[in-house]
């Protein structure tokens, strides 16, 4: 009952593991192996704990950000108006908004890519990209509740799925190829971290979610538990990509993750990547409708625009952008403005505002 | 709630039955040939590429189309085939690809490539190389009435024969791996024009996939029990008999096998020398031999099959070192034990890697001897 | 409340009215008896129990000659007939009167009339075997179309002071009892409230079934799904009081709702507590598969057969070509084509009597069949699945849910039919979304999953033990939450040892 929310709207404290696991497992997940393998070869698994580590730091940096707050103002939006100052303030909400969204276009096109190429290759995926955005649109406007459902289906139905084709998998792999370990130098585990931190970029809407939270002192451990999920799947399908796939071939394909599972074959169907694809619609639905939903939120609190119109501004930025990128190509250059983007909030907007809040933690008391 | 639904509903009937319109991906499956074995030769420098296709028409008997066409690349036998059928046709349940000497022998790295980066194409395609055309091969399975036929017995001999396991992907995982090189099963005809599994055929992929060397069912045997814990492998064992009273050779069945490797390499200088030990222990049943593995018969015999199997093995391990091949995957074996191995360094050392193989095999006994 | 019919002030006014309808008859006592008295009995004969009536009668008139009748209390003293009311309240009357009740009253005091009971029972029926919801084991009790009736079988089952039955009258026209019931140390009284007030608040000519009311107080009218459990046995009703839920009866209605009911509650069948849990949880299991089979099956052909090929695994693809080899049609109207016949032939079966039904189950079902393939205008292999998705469909112990598993699956097919696979799984997505933006009295339609109780799960998806599940349900936030207290948990002991 201590949340800011009222109880009808606001959900119990463990549905923060699958809202969070959401907006850490995102559309990279079919293919961060891939990218990671190019500078960090063999050792690429070791990124990804490192990168999980570093997240996990900034979740503790993001609760101790929000604990400095009074408690009816521990959002993003008030946070930045009260450390920036109003107009500042408004224009780093503003940014985030957008930043949101353009993450909600990055996984969704995402999705476009690989329907296009591994099961529709010959006919064009907009219509389904429409239908795609009108279940969307249906899901956030059952607000933040609908929201966290779809949430918490999409982790559940990847997670039936996904543990039994890895061990029906595991008699086909080369454990040798991890050996020998660490024979990257650092600069190149590094890299390949960063790199691997691009799967994390949507971690900030936490502290959007937050106030939607009951009894928050218990939320602060299901949201690790989230990270270590995450980290736990990710450090999983880097670790089968790399004992799977050989290095040369690793550098040869694009979603590593689908690839695995071609060679599966069972009585009543084979080729599992199909299946995979058809359940992962759940997950990206519903990282598409918490990117949103996170925007409007915040547009609400910044704007006081109504969520309904923004959220059909929003839709129609969505689809404008889907006809910008037509190829692969500008589908990658958005994905790569916003994977740059996303490096600042993780190194530096976060850290940031911890900082600040370091330095006004007497003021709470003050007031 | 309701009333906020109830407006959207016209919309998602109107959405619906637009986009039912716009859609025209459809591959019914019976209004498509699927492609289930296909061939490739050489045919006076252009690629001769021949399907099998399932037609499925009547109940019981599947009858096998054989279809063939010529190109001058190998890539676009679709839209040629096409010309050629009422149905279009598809490939994604493709199972089986089979090479013709001539075409194995140029190079087999650019079509591998090719059909690592084709999503229609399963994992678990079986490749192999035909002792002559593949064609001639994909012909002669027709009265089999099975489009794959071929794939079957690929996997029946892997599965309860000598065969190693191999398929596309474990196929590519040998190609773009710099410690190993690519092996396809071999397959021929036989005399009475039947198709028959006969060996491995060797490949060195550092120069883009180049056939080396065919061997036969023994070697793919001493393959196989270095490769994976082998199960069901055959050999004919060459018995020395003074009397001259039995057949010169009894069999011997594998019933389980496991290799082990042993890095034993030390460093010379800078440079390391390469050597490895092998350790291989198995259970194996014996027919055709007298009473004899009683007692101290029964030790001497296994001694001399230690000594057979572990002389065939260091053989087989020489000739892979001294043609600069590695099946086995000696190379990624060491990668793993040596830090700063590099591929190029590792093979200019290769022919002279040092092997040591010990067998240790244990004779069960079979049937209701006593 | 708002009425078309015009008020009726006085007694008199009423009567004038009644006697407008041929049955309703008045007989003057004062002829009839031989004590003195001026009482009339006013009545519908069609309403009252006859013999009832006439043993009213023959006792006063073997009322002695001496004795004074004269005033309604005396008179009502020879009546042998329980619960008799004196009221003076014309709306009273008027509603007792067209119930079945006799009225005593004489033209001078009009300010004092007798209400006497003699509501005839007539055409009810008398069986209450369970017709709908049918179960192997377990008891066969069912409820019919009598609210007294009804409710004297969940009393003696709930053998308690704290079963309280609160009575709303509903229906401009039909004046419907319609009895409100829920256990005092189990429902949460904000269930109870919210229910009464939903329902006092009904503004409704007749209501003829719990069903109907069912719609009228549920929170969404635009959802397949049913909010409220329908059921007509007693055990179930008695096990949702138990739980704390609120069960809510008319009159004339064999059946009860109970509510906030979940989406699993649908799956649960009584038998699985008469059976023991391993089986029980097995039962249910199959239950849930049979639904998800049943609203996924034929659609997964169609996408399969549209566009998957590549995933036919290579054993079955013989066969699914051959039986597709002459079919004319697309996938889509083919399996259409066959899921409206199974419509059909359910809706035909439903509305005939009951050996009639089976007749024409056998000849729809194999010899249009057979027919249909021979003809080639299906495959068989949808025949053998579109009849084992119907069959899976009927899994569901409320039928309710079936039908609404059953509408579903048709823009699922559609869906198939344009996008395949994906098509599917965005069909079941809207679903999801749709049940997790659902509620059922205000509270979450798919609890215990979302919102996620995993308390609550050890009675959901599977049924434990009678140790494990001996506390309420707490997404229904119940009064008290233990239900009874288990038998100590086994020390573990050794082999062969006590």
């Amino acid at each position: 009952m201590n949340g800011v929310v009222s109880d009808k709207f606001s959900v119990s404290p463990m549905h923060l593991l699958f809202v969070m696991y959401v907006s850490l497992v995102s559309s990279g997940t079919m293919s961060f192996q891939h990218d990671i393998a190019f500078s960090a070869g063999h050792d690429a698994w070791i990124s990804v704990i490192i990168a999980t580590l570093y997240i996990a730091l900034l979740v503790w940096m993001m609760f101790f950000i929000l604990n400095r707050q009074k408690q009816e103002q521990a959002y993003l939006v008030s946070i930045n108006n009260r450390y920036f100052g109003k107009t500042l303030g408004t224009a780093v909400n503003l940014i985030l908004i957008l930043y949101l969204v353009i993450g909600s276009f990055v996984a969704f096109r995402n999705y476009l890519q690989i329907i296009h190429v591994w099961v529709f290759p010959h006919s064009t995926t907009w219509p389904i990209g429409l239908f795609i955005l009108l279940i969307v649109y249906y899901a956030i406007s059952g607000g933040f509740q609908s929201v966290t459902g779809l949430c918490l289906w999409g982790t559940i139905s990847i997670f039936i799925f996904i543990i039994p084709q890895l061990i029906t998998v595991a008699t086909r792999l080369h454990l040798d190829n991890i050996l020998p370990v660490f024979n990257h130098p650092i600069a190149e585990i590094a890299t390949s971290s960063k790199q691997m931190t691009h799967e994390f970029t949507r971690c900030e809407i936490l502290l959007i979610a937050y106030p939607f939270i009951r009894e928050q002192k218990k939320a602060k451990r299901w949201a690790y538990w989230a990270v270590l999920v995450c980290g736990l799947l990710y450090l999983l399908l880097s670790m089968y990509a790399i004992v799977y796939f050989s290095q040369g071939q690793l550098e040869q394909i694009s979603w590593p993750t689908l690839s695995l599972f071609s060679t599966l074959d069972y009585p009543l169907m084979q080729r599992m990547e199909t299946l995979l694809i058809t359940i992962w619609i759940v997950k990206i639905l519903a990282i598409i409708s918490l990117g949103l939903w996170a925007a409007c939120h915040s547009m609400k609190l910044t704007t006081k625009t109504k969520q309904r119109t923004s959220l059909k501004i929003f839709m129609g930025v969505i689809v404008i952008l889907l006809y910008f990128t037509k190829n692969e190509e500008q589908a990658q250059m958005v994905t790569n403005l916003y994977s740059s983007v996303g490096e600042y909030v993780l190194f530096l907007y976060i850290p940031l505002l911890f900082a600040i809040s370091l330095f006004m933690k007497k003021r709470l008391k003050e007031e | 709630m309701g009333c906020r639904v109830n407006y959207k509903v016209p919309l998602l009937i109107s959405a619906l039955s637009l986009l039912l319109a716009s859609c025209g991906n459809e591959q019914v499956i019976d209004q498509i040939e699927l492609v289930q074995t296909a061939g490739y030769d050489m045919d006076d420098q252009k690629v001769l590429t021949s399907i099998l296709i399932g037609d499925y028409s009547e109940k019981e008997k599947t009858r096998v189309k054989l279809l063939t066409t010529t190109s001058n690349n190998s890539y676009d036998m679709i839209p040629l085939l096409n010309f050629k059928t009422n149905n279009p046709i598809e490939y994604g349940q493709m199972r089986m690809m089979v090479f013709g000497e001539d075409y194995a022998q140029r190079n087999i790295g650019p079509i591998l490539k090719f059909l690592g980066q084709d999503v229609s194409i399963s994992g678990n395609l079986q490749l192999a190389v035909a002792n002559n055309k593949a064609a001639e091969l994909l012909a002669a399975t027709i009265p089999a009435h099975d489009p794959l036929f071929l794939m079957d017995m690929i996997l029946q001999n892997s599965d309860k024969a000598n065969l190693p396991h191999s398929d596309l992907q474990s196929i590519l995982y040998n190609f773009y791996d710099e410690g190993r090189d690519v092996f396809l099963p071999h397959l021929s005809l036989d005399k009475d024009k039947n198709a028959l599994s006969d060996g491995i055929v060797l490949f060195k992929d550092g120069s883009g996939g180049k056939l080396v060397q065919h061997k036969g069912n023994k070697e793919a045997l001493w393959l196989k029990m270095l490769l994976e814990n082998g199960k069901n492998g055959t050999l004919e064992l060459p018995m020395e008999d003074v009397n001259n009273k039995r057949e010169p050779f009894a069999f011997m069945q594998i019933v389980t096998s496991k290799a082990s490797f042993k890095n034993k390499t030390t460093m010379i200088g800078t440079q390391p020398s390469y050597a490895v030990d092998v350790k291989l222990t198995a259970k194996v049943v014996l027919k055709g031999i007298p009473d004899q593995n009683s007692g101290a018969d029964g030790t001497l015999l296994q001694t001399k099959l230690e000594k057979y199997i572990s002389d065939e093995l260091e053989q087989f391990i020489r000739f892979c070192c001294k043609a600069g091949i590695d099946p086995v995957g000696f190379g990624s074996f060491f990668r793993g034990k040596v830090r700063g191995w590099s591929a190029s360094e590792f093979y200019a050392a290769y022919p002279s890697m040092k092997s040591n193989v010990t067998a240790n095999v244990q004779i069960l006994k079979s049937g209701t001897q006593k | 409340m708002q009425s078309s019919q015009h008020e009726l002030t006085t007694i008199d006014e009423f009567l004038a009215a009644c006697r407008q309808s041929s049955d309703f008859i008045t007989i003057d006592l004062s002829f009839m008896l031989t004590a003195p008295t001026t009482f009339k009995l006013s009545y519908y004969k069609t309403l009252v129990d006859k013999a009832k009536l006439s043993h009213i009668i023959k006792s006063l008139q073997e009322v002695e000659p001496s004795a004074s009748l004269t005033r309604i209390e005396e008179l009502v003293a020879h009546i042998p007939i329980d619960g008799i009311q004196l009221t003076d309240e014309v709306e009273t009357i008027q509603s007792g009167v067209l119930k079945g009740f006799l009225l005593v009253h004489n033209d001078k005091e009009l300010h004092l009339n007798a209400l006497v009971p003699l509501i005839s029972k007539n055409g009810l029926r008398t069986s209450n075997e369970t017709e709908e919801e049918f179960s192997v084991v377990g008891p066969k009790v069912g409820f019919v179309e009598d609210v007294d009736y009804n409710l004297q079988l969940v009393r003696l089952q709930l053998n308690s002071p704290d079963l309280i039955i609160k009575e709303i009258t509903v229906g401009t026209l039909s004046k419907t009892r319609v009895s409100l019931l829920y256990l005092k140390e189990a429902a949460n009284q904000e269930n109870v409230a919210k229910i009464e007030k939903r329902i006092k608040s009904l503004n409704f000519d007749v209501i003829f079934d719990t069903t109907q009311l069912d719609q009228l107080i549920a929170d969404n009218s635009f959802t397949p799904f049913p909010l409220f459990i329908t059921t007509e046995r007693r055990d179930r009703v008695v096990y949702s009081l138990i739980l704390g839920q609120v069960a809510v009866v008319c009159d004339g209605s064999p059946y009860f709702i109970t509510g906030p009911s979940n989406l699993f509650d649908f799956f649960v069948s009584p038998e699985d507590y008469y059976t023991p849990w391993l089986l029980g949880s097995f039962f249910r299991a199959i239950r849930i598969f049979g639904v998800v089979f049943s609203m996924l099956a034929s659609a997964m052909y169609v996408a399969i057969i549209t566009f998957h090929y590549d995933i036919i695994p290579k054993e079955l693809l013989g066969r699914l070509v051959y039986s597709r080899q002459s079919v004319p049609f697309p996938p889509l109207v083919e399996a259409l084509f066959l899921e409206i016949t199974v419509e059909f032939l359910r809706e035909a079966g439903a509305r005939l009597p009951s050996r009639i039904g089976q007749t024409l189950g056998i000849v729809g079902g194999i010899i249009l069949g057979q027919a249909a393939v021979e003809a080639s205008l299906t495959s068989n292999v949808l025949i053998i699945i579109v009849s084992l998705s119907a069959l899976a469909s009927f899994v569901t112990p409320i039928y309710k849910m079936s039908n609404a598993i059953r509408f579903l699956r048709f823009p699922i097919i559609f869906l198939a039919a344009i996008w395949g696979s994906l098509g599917i799984a965005l069909g079941v997505t809207i679903i999801i979304i749709h049940l997790s933006q659902l509620r059922s009295l205000g509270y979450p339609y798919t609890v215990p999953f979302f919102p996620l109780r995993t308390k609550d799960l050890k009675d959901s998806l599977v049924r434990s033990s009678y140790s494990k599940i001996n506390s309420r349900p707490s997404f229904l936030k119940p009064a008290t939450t233990i239900r009874y207290v288990p038998k100590k948990a086994k020390v573990k002991r050794d082999f062969d040892e006590e």
